[in-house]
């Protein structure tokens, strides 16, 4: 069984290789592979575009070459001699196509005739029947893979694996960054870089709740000096990371940097007695200074 | 030999072409209009009517059953009777065939817009209208197998094979999934829940566009090219195993729509596998379309006919690769729920069906009116801003579809998410969506200045409505020579037969154990059924088409579970009749929406999406605003959940008005609690809409906490 197991797999990854090109880089779901960066993803993408794009241009400039040189041929009244390039097209067309030559048409043509409709018996093109054959070996590789000798995982697995993939990256970064912050850790921060980034993230994201000033709407006004979770940098930190769900405050933590959201309760003190115009009454407790 | 005389019926060929050509305006109008509403979303008037979710399925509709289906009539009834030797069966049938449809057109351009959906995509009509659907697709089919019997020819040629396994697998397809049980004379649910729903609906979508949109076509061009080309067909032992091989695979690639999602592993597999297997059989059409044109190179410079079906040809050629690239999961990770898939259909759309039909429309004018072609030069200038339309829409998609498709997966290091916000995402590929309508303009323009060389063609001419036509009488005697197949080409019943078994066995093998199996979607005991009130908020989502731009799926993938929440089980979904997975996220998934955001979050935003989200592409709904929730149905609709086993207590649906009148007052209250300017109306629809979209994935929430 392992043997087994060890073939299949390198047979597997041949398929793969061959037959989904660049399109290897898309998968998520090998466990022996570092999961791609997105911008792998996009190099891997545009690369496969590129080559697939200019195969095509490639032939599609083969095609119109032809067809020129034909055209040119055929207004000097010579198009039945043979061209390089017509018999390129030639030897490609039968080399594709194995068709039987136009001249020798008669030989295959059946006796079938619907409408005025005839038929030919030429052959099936080779290469289209051996892909056929191609796709169904695909296939059943395929379902043995995932089904039978579970090689790959199924989704759920797949899941668990990239989360846990995605866990030890960012501890391997949170490493290289020093003191990260959280609510027990939490300082007020008063330079203007850091403000105005938080600005920018209120206004996409607070303003339609909270009001453009802080002058409070939909949720609490966030200038005056009640607080219904806490006005100290740390509480406002937890309320912005956890929400308050039965309030309708979002949790951010998923949506924000630590950094930002130490940004954000920053911007938020540093509203505080502004007194904007269509300031919503208090709500809450009022800070102990 | 007896030679008898007889006549081929134009009239109705004429009919239907006309009413394709028609409709065909009108469903690319619509489309025109929804392509506009994605980036500039007053054009949604602010009115129910015209709003997005609504008139997209009016756009598919008419595309698909109006344009596409008028054509295919028009393409079968002419092409039949002749490769038939036979006028058609029945002028009764016809005349039944061709009004009942414009009819149900009629019935879906009136309903579409009034809301009357079904919830599944492609099927959207109500259940009167699907009862029509089949009648009238019923006198077709015995129209067509009439016609069949009393032919003067007497092997069915390969045209013929494809319009039997047309008529054989829509009818089952269709029958299938419109299995709705009624409440009212216009609504229904359907009996299938969730997972199984998504299957069913899938299986018929998936292969709407194979035996709707593709083997019709095929038999047309089969026909059609050798006609037009004046060549004959390239192979006919080709012919034979695309065609077997085409109609037995197709029936079981649906679930590639699924992949990800709920469904089961093995059946994602299966739907990936038989994509796979399907290029071939797709290809093999296409070869032999294209090698038919072997020697006749020439003329396709010069004949803008010609030129339309090569086009056509490759397109179909094209969308078949790529529909089975998109069925591998890694690219389907990213493609899906994309503007890829919108950029896909309409390269089969515009380029395949589209092409194909105007083709056929400047080959069939001249020959029906008696006359030639009115203007070469338009036909080509039609032919290049056809072309150029067709690229123009589908270029900016596909690039909008990575930008986007990439965007929602990208992480920061820290392991937030780098576009949080899904609007962002949004703006950024609304250039794209602007190309996208000015692709669909020049492909407009294209058919105005067809619709100007025809009826100047037809007024040069003079209709030939029935034309006259010989052949001898078929011979009863057996005395079929060649190979088993052609054999099999003289003998209609066993013929058919056989394709009825070559389409039923992928649907029995994947539909049966997904719903006798009760591993394939596990039960989970949190999950309860939708109170009244939320039941009544999730008919005015399916009434106002939410499905179209939000998806209730969220995949398993760490992008999703990051930006919407734990990934979606298929226990989650077994009371949803029907499902609303969706199948494109214009707006974010909504599965777990639910107590997201506050009761006055929805209140506001839907009454004003741009007040909330600065730059939203959504429209408003002030007239749910306006409206009252239904109190008449609701005991009519626990009673048809109930029949469908959702475990409504027995007399419940006495009890229902009261809790809904309950949990409304208590949105009221708690609206008015935190915002107290929101003096809202415990009977407005938006309040049942509120407590549906609080409801959202919250079942297994709760179970987590507890």
């Amino acid at each position: 069984m392992k043997q087994l197991n060890k073939i299949s797999k390198q047979t597997v990854a041949f398929l793969f290789l061959t037959y989904l090109g660049s399109m290897q880089a898309f998968s998520q779901s090998k466990p022996t592979w570092k999961s791609p960066t997105s911008d792998e993803l996009m190099l891997w993408f545009v690369g496969g575009m590129t080559l697939l794009v200019s195969v095509l241009v490639l032939f599609t400039a083969m095609y119109v070459l032809y067809a020129v040189q034909y055209m040119i041929l055929d207004k000097q009244g010579k198009a039945k001699t043979e061209s390089v390039w017509g018999s390129m097209w030639k030897s490609l067309d039968k080399g594709l196509t194995n068709a039987i030559p136009l001249e020798r048409e008669k030989d295959i043509l059946l006796d079938h005739n619907y409408d005025g409709i005839r038929e030919l018996d030429n052959h099936m093109p080779p290469w289209w029947v051996y892909g056929f054959y191609f796709t169904i070996v695909f296939a059943v590789f395929y379902m043995l893979i995932y089904h039978v000798w579970g090689t790959f995982p199924l989704q759920a697995n797949e899941y668990e694996e990239e989360e846990k993939q995605a866990q030890i990256e960012i501890a391997a970064y949170q490493k290289t960054m020093a003191n990260s912050v959280d609510e027990t850790n939490v300082k007020q921060v008063k330079d203007k870089a850091s403000l105005a980034q938080a600005k920018s993230l209120y206004d996409t994201n607070c303003k339609s709740c909270h009001g453009v000033a802080g002058e409070g709407g939909m949720g609490p006004n966030l200038t005056d000096a009640y607080w219904l979770h806490g006005g100290d940098v740390k509480s406002i930190f937890k309320t912005i990371k956890y929400g308050v769900q039965a309030k309708g405050m979002v949790p951010w933590e998923k949506k924000f940097s630590s950094g930002d959201i130490q940004s954000l309760a920053s911007y938020i003190l540093s509203m505080q007695g502004t007194n904007p115009p269509n300031a919503k009454a208090p709500q809450g407790d009022k800070a102990k200074k | 030999m007896k030679i008898e005389k007889f006549e081929y019926d134009n009239s109705t060929v004429r009919l239907f072409l006309i009413a394709s050509i028609i409709f065909g305006v009108v469903g690319m109008l619509v489309g025109l209009i929804a392509a506009i509403q994605l980036f500039y979303p007053a054009m949604n008037l602010g009115i129910p009517f015209t709003s997005f979710g609504r008139i997209r399925p009016l756009h598919t509709n008419a595309i698909i059953f109006a344009f596409v289906g008028n054509a295919m009539f028009a393409g079968v009834y002419y092409s039949t009777q002749r490769l038939l030797k036979a006028r058609m069966w029945s002028d009764t049938l016809s005349a039944i065939h061709f009004w009942g449809w414009q009819l149900i057109i009629l019935a879906a351009a009136i309903s579409l817009p009034l809301g009357y959906s079904s919830g599944h995509e492609y099927a959207e009509l109500e259940w009167p209208i699907d009862i029509a659907i089949t009648l009238v697709w019923v006198a077709f089919t015995l129209n067509l197998m009439g016609t069949i019997f009393v032919r003067r020819e007497k092997h069915m040629y390969v045209a013929i094979w494809f319009y039997i396994a047309t008529v054989v697998t829509v009818a089952v397809l269709h029958i299938v999934n419109s299995m709705q049980l009624p409440f009212s004379w216009f609504k229904s649910y359907y009996v299938y829940a969730g997972v199984q729903d998504a299957l069913v609906q899938w299986w018929y979508g998936h292969n709407a566009v194979a035996f709707f949109l593709t083997t019709p076509f095929l038999g047309m061009m089969y026909y059609y090219l050798p006609k037009m080309a004046n060549r004959p067909v390239y192979s006919y032992k080709l012919s034979i195993v695309h065609f077997w091989s085409l109609i037995f695979i197709y029936i079981w690639a649906g679930p590639h729509h699924l992949l990800y999602t709920s469904l089961p592993d093995w059946a994602q597999s299966l739907g990936v596998v038989f994509s796979i297997m399907l290029i071939a059989p797709s290809w093999g059409g296409m070869i032999n379309g294209l090698l038919t044109l072997r020697g006749a190179w020439d003329r396709v410079r010069e004949d803008a006919i010609l030129k339309f079906m090569v086009v056509a040809v490759t397109a179909y050629g094209m969308a078949t690769f790529e529909g089975p690239m998109l069925s591998l999961k890694n690219v389907n990770a990213i493609a899906h729920f994309s503007d890829w898939i919108i950029a896909h259909v309409h390269i089969g759309g515009l380029g395949w069906n589209g092409f194909m039909i105007f083709a056929l429309a400047y080959w069939l004018v001249p020959r029906m009116w008696q006359t030639k072609l009115y203007s070469q030069k338009l036909a080509n200038t039609h032919f290049w801003l056809g072309t150029l339309g067709i690229i123009v829409y589908a270029l900016p998609l596909y690039v909008a579809a990575l930008v986007q498709g990439l965007m929602w997966k990208q992480f920061k290091p820290d392991g937030i998410l780098q576009y949080t916000d899904f609007l962002s995402t949004t703006s950024q590929i609304l250039p794209m969506h602007m190309l996208r309508a000015v692709g669909g303009t020049l492909y407009l323009v294209g058919v105005f200045v067809m619709i100007y060389n025809l009826m100047k063609t037809a007024s040069s001419g003079k209709f030939l409505p029935n034309e006259a036509a010989e052949a001898p009488a078929l011979e009863k005697a057996h005395t079929s020579s060649g190979g088993w197949h052609h054999v099999l080409e003289a003998k209609p019943m066993l013929f058919t037969i056989l394709a009825t078994i070559a389409i039923l066995i992928g649907g029995l093998i994947e539909l049966v154990p997904t719903f006798l199996i009760k591993s394939n979607i596990p039960t989970i005991a949190s999950v309860k059924p939708y109170s009244p009130l939320e039941l009544e908020g999730r008919d005015i989502y399916i009434r106002e088409g939410c499905v179209n731009c939000h998806s209730q799926m969220i995949r398993p993938f760490r992008s999703e579970v990051e930006r919407y929440g734990e990934y979606s089980k298929a226990g989650e979904f077994v009371y949803d009749h029907p499902f609303l997975w969706g199948s494109k996220r214009t707006g974010p998934d909504l599965h777990r929406v639910g107590s997201k955001y506050g009761d006055d979050w929805h209140y506001n935003h839907m009454l004003d999406p741009n007040s909330i989200a600065t730059g939203s592409i959504m429209p408003a709904y002030p007239w749910l605003y306006q409206y009252d929730w239904d109190k008449n149905l609701i005991g009519a609709k626990i009673n048809a959940m109930r029949t469908l086993g959702v475990p409504y207590p027995a007399g419940y649906e006495k009890q229902a008005l009261a809790d809904m009148e309950k949990q409304a007052s208590k949105i009221v209250e708690n609206l008015a609690k935190s915002t107290p300017s929101i003096k809202a109306n415990k009977d407005r629809e938006i309040i049942a809409l509120i407590a549906y979209l609080q409801r959202l994935g919250t079942d297994i929430k709760a179970k987590d906490e507890n």
